[in-house]
């Protein structure tokens, strides 16, 4: 028995491994990559380098945009995660713990964001956004992003609203605190670690965002990392594979600070903090 | 303090009415509690008091205003939750002051405030902490402080011992009893526990399906249940039933079961019904060695001082109390007598009781 | 008399915190279909062009288009084994990973990296990896003698599908762990514990008490998942623009092309119609058939007549 226990272990252990390597080893390849020298890359297969270099990087931050993507991407996410999070927690204090008709009905009218055919309606989307002035502007696509962060970000709180007991908000109404302030002092204090994660998760969809950002930032020094990345690497006949691979690092080094920092509050914040 | 008057109360969840005709007035300072089995309608009843459930149809008054229509936090009452409702983001002291804070109070008047109440329930040490921080008595003091502190007008309580250990919810039963001896406070109190209602209750309002079925100090629900409902429910171990006739011989009522005979007292004379459901509490009978009631052991269960027998008497089964001396075993054959001045008779058809004008 | 009770007062109170929400979905997502329901019945071409109205002949012509027709059921494949196999690879790996071991909180965490960085590192990295000449995947297959000559992963009519099956799976697989691993946190472990006293086997307690736990979850992220996946452009559009041929074009990509490259807006915007409709009737049929898990208000309020 304790035989066959350890060999089932074993064996999860390496199915956990194998998806891990597939996982992640793809970043550690093109961050190898990304500091070799292009010609080799094109010429030589083996997996060790015969040279580094920098090369990459150095044409990655002075001859792109990159610092400026990187910055247009960062005020795009900024902003959709200071609106996505008003707007989540309003309207998952409203779906999942007050009681009024047709919230199970509202709740899935938001998910209904994800019917929508992003790909097939940016047409419409950039008349309607001509006319309120939105194109060409990062908020426009901040709003975009928005509307599909919050209502996955709704469901995502939902396991920690609903772990809070009713009896906080009849408490805070028996001493006659209103009902504005309770969400505000009593409610969201409470549920911060899951604020924390749909703040992530608002940030992430802002920053893999392709699509609305193609279709509504015409400038170019309003192109975000996506933008500006697909257009140096794509945008060549042949693919500089030396230079695309830095330019991969260098979207997803603030992501993987991001997670450095706050990752580990993210599965915890979507789960009612079970997580010990 | 204030009084309360609840008129008429109903309330309806759809076709489902749970709570029927509650008429109860509280007095000024009166301890009142709400007892019954699960589902009685009690939590509800108490929940319309506070405001945080409508009323299907009557009044409710306190002290001289009718707050029907008022949200709770216009009622001027304060409850205490079965689980606290702590805010576990704030310590201690910010729990006790947060309601008096959003009124509006001056920083140094809640100060003062959270000060007494800390000290009247031994939280001076604890005010820093977070609720995690605290044992559960520390958490239901707390909870009980935040209620104080506002100085309401009456106090509401939700089961708020029943998340305490054994030993812990009798100790806090004293300290709640003295505390509100103290405040001098109206209290409307909510319990399954029979125990609990008894010790704490000036009055107790048994509750069963909706209705509130007496109302009445603890001693006269305990001595003259007003029906075989309120008879069973109230008193531990619970008092024992069985059918008998009533005939009369030689001038004398007489009660006829199945097993024995019993000659009533000369004050049930005027006793008209011919059949009817016998009541006695098991402390009511002693062992006798001849004559008295005949029955065989079933069960015997030790309970420190006494030892609770349960016999079969006829097709009845019965339990009674004994010293705990007394060697008894299962199988063995008893004989007890019982107090024929503490018989209770119940009508057969709505398990009333049967009230005569008793000469005692 | 009154139904002022502490319920029914914050009706209005939720109404007007939901009602942001609400307006932004309106906004881009109600007016954009109605706006493209005007455009589907028009003859434009290009954005700020002369049209007039044609009624449904877009419509008709779509229906006659053996490409559309064509790319309506590559996007079932794609849906289907998107859809299908993401959520049942993420559900067993959130399994295997939920139990203890070295090491976990660092899975946790880092499994979700694939999902958050950008789609173009994502094209970037795989188009790389994929690449017949140089590319990791080939040499290291070509090393250990498994091929003779390179896979054409993405060039391949035959293959491509899979290939971005497989690298739009890679994307988003962490993430619908990470949902899957949450949700297996808020199970309660005393009813484990009650199973274990039980003698219950690992089976029956992932069948009685893991899968309903996780019923919920698995509803709203079989429609949203779906949905999700049915509407993937980026991806197919950055590593292989449809082809090889029409390999891979979905509806999505064919519209956008037929958009922006084919210069017929109307058209395109049609087709998008035809494909929101299949898809809204899709969302009907599958809420109605769940319609339990997505009574998803708050059961805390329910029971009050204790």
């Amino acid at each position: 028995m304790k035989l066959n226990f350890s060999i089932f272990s074993l064996l999860r252990l390496f199915v956990i491994i194998m998806i891990l390597f597939i996982l992640l080893a793809p970043f550690l390849w093109i961050l190898l990559a990304s500091f070799r020298p292009n010609m080799e890359l094109v010429r030589n297969q083996s997996l060790i380098p015969n040279s580094l270099t920098i090369e990459n990087y150095v044409s990655l931050f002075s001859k792109s945009g990159y610092w400026q993507w990187i910055i247009n991407s960062l005020i795009v996410a900024i902003y959709t995660v200071l609106i996505s999070i008003p707007l989540i927690v309003a309207g998952a204090y409203s779906v999942y713990r007050t009681y009024f008709w047709g919230r199970n009905a509202l709740s899935l009218f938001l998910l209904s964001v994800y019917i929508f055919p992003t790909a097939l309606l940016v047409v419409p989307i950039f008349r309607i956004f001509n006319d309120l002035k939105l194109v060409d502007s990062h908020l426009g696509c901040a709003l975009m992003n928005t509307a599909f962060a919050v209502p996955f970000g709704i469901w995502l709180l939902q396991a920690f609203l609903k772990s809070l007991p009713p009896e906080l908000e009849e408490a805070a109404a028996v001493d006659g605190i209103g009902r504005m302030r309770t969400l505000i002092q009593i409610i969201i204090p409470q549920v911060a670690p899951g604020i924390i994660a749909i703040a992530m998760f608002a940030f992430i969809v802002s920053w893999t965002e392709y699509l609305f950002a193609m279709t509504l930032l015409l400038s170019n020094d309003l192109h975000t990392l996506p933008i500006g990345l697909t257009g140096i690497v794509f945008g060549q006949y042949r693919v500089n594979w030396g230079f695309a691979a830095a330019g991969a690092v260098g979207s997803a080094i603030p992501v993987f600070l991001l997670f450095l920092i706050v990752g580990r509050w993210f599965i915890r914040g979507i789960s009612a903090g079970a997580i010990k | 303090m204030a009084s309360v008057a609840l008129k008429n109360l109903y309330k309806n969840f759809g076709q489902t009415t749970v709570v029927r005709n509650v008429n109860v007035e509280i007095d000024d300072g009166e301890f009142l509690v709400f007892v019954g089995p699960s589902g009685c309608g009690k939590t509800t009843t108490l929940r319309m008091v506070v405001g945080l459930e409508s009323l299907s149809q009557g009044e409710i008054h306190i002290g001289n205003r009718l707050v029907n229509d008022l949200p709770p936090g216009d009622r001027d009452v304060a409850m205490v939750f079965q689980n606290y409702a702590l805010y576990s983001h704030m310590n201690v002291s910010r729990n006790l002051g947060f309601a008096l804070k959003s009124r509006g109070l001056a920083d140094q008047e809640i100060a003062k405030r959270v000060q007494r109440v800390a000290k009247m329930l031994d939280l001076e040490e604890l005010l820093e902490r977070k609720p995690k921080q605290l044992s559960g008595g520390q958490r239901q003091r707390v909870a009980l402080g935040r209620a104080v502190v506002r100085n309401p007008q009456v106090f509401l309580m939700d089961e708020p011992l029943s998340n305490l250990d054994a030993l812990l919810r009798l100790q806090t039963r004293k300290e709640l009893i003295e505390l509100t001896t103290e405040l001098n406070s109206t209290v409307i109190y909510v319990t399954h526990d029979q125990v609990e209602a008894m010790t704490m209750g000036h009055r107790l309002a048994v509750m069963n399906k909706g209705e509130v079925v007496q109302l009445d100090p603890p001693e006269k629900v305990f001595n003259e249940p007003s029906n075989r409902f309120v008879a069973e429910f109230i008193g531990s171990p619970p008092m024992n039933f069985l059918d008998v006739e009533v005939v009369e011989e030689n001038f004398q009522k007489i009660l006829k079961s199945d097993a024995f005979d019993l000659v009533l007292p000369k004050y049930w004379d005027s006793l008209s019904e011919s059949e009817a459901i016998l009541g006695f509490r098991p402390h009511d009978a002693q062992l006798v060695a001849e004559g008295g009631v005949a029955g065989r052991v079933t069960v015997v269960e030790t309970l420190g001082a006494e030892k609770l027998v349960y016999l079969k008497v006829g097709k009845n089964s019965l339990s009674i109390l004994v010293p705990a001396a007394e060697k008894i075993r299962s199988g063995d054959q008893l004989r007890f007598d019982l107090n024929k001045d503490a018989l209770h008779l119940f009508n057969r058809a709505d398990e009333k009781r049967i009230m005569l004008f008793k000469q005692s | 008399m009154t139904k002022q009770d502490f319920r029914s007062r914050d009706a209005r109170l939720g109404f007007l915190l939901v009602l942001p929400a609400v307006v932004l979905v309106i906004l881009v997502v109600i007016l954009p279909i109605i706006s493209g329901i005007q455009i589907s019945f028009t003859s434009q071409r290009v954005v700020g062009s002369e049209y007039e109205f044609i009624g449904l002949k877009n419509y008709f012509e779509l229906f006659e288009d053996k490409q559309f027709i064509a790319s309506l059921g590559k996007s079932a494949i794609w849906v289907l084994a998107n859809g299908f196999f993401q959520t049942l690879a993420a559900l067993l790996i959130a399994l295997l990973i939920n139990q203890p071991f070295r090491g976990q909180n660092f899975v946790r965490t880092w499994i979700i990296l694939p999902w958050a960085v950008p789609a173009a590192v994502t094209a970037i990295l795989w188009r790389w990896m994929f690449d017949a000449s140089s590319g990791i995947v080939n040499t290291t297959m070509k090393g250990m003698d498994l091929v003779q000559k390179p896979v054409l992963f993405l060039a391949n009519p035959d293959i491509a599908g899979m290939s971005l099956t497989f690298v739009n799976s890679w994307r988003y697989i962490p993430f619908l762990t990470i949902i899957f691993l949450a949700s297996l946190a808020s199970v309660p472990e005393e009813e484990y514990e009650a199973a274990k006293v039980d003698g219950a086997t690992p089976w029956l307690q992932f069948k009685s008490i893991t899968f309903p736990n996780l019923l919920p979850t698995l509803t709203v992220l079989g429609l949203v998942g779906t949905l999700w996946a049915s509407n993937v452009f980026d991806i197919i559009w950055m590593m292989t623009r449809g082809g090889p041929g029409d390999a891979t074009t979905t509806v999505p990509v064919l519209m956008y092309d037929m958009a922006f490259y084919g210069y017929n807006i109307s058209k395109a915007t049609a087709g998008a119609i035809i494909f929101l409709f299949i898809l809204i009737i899709f969302a009907f049929v599958f809420i109605f058939a769940n319609r339990k898990q997505f009574v998803i208000a708050s059961d805390t309020f329910q029971d009050l007549s204790k």
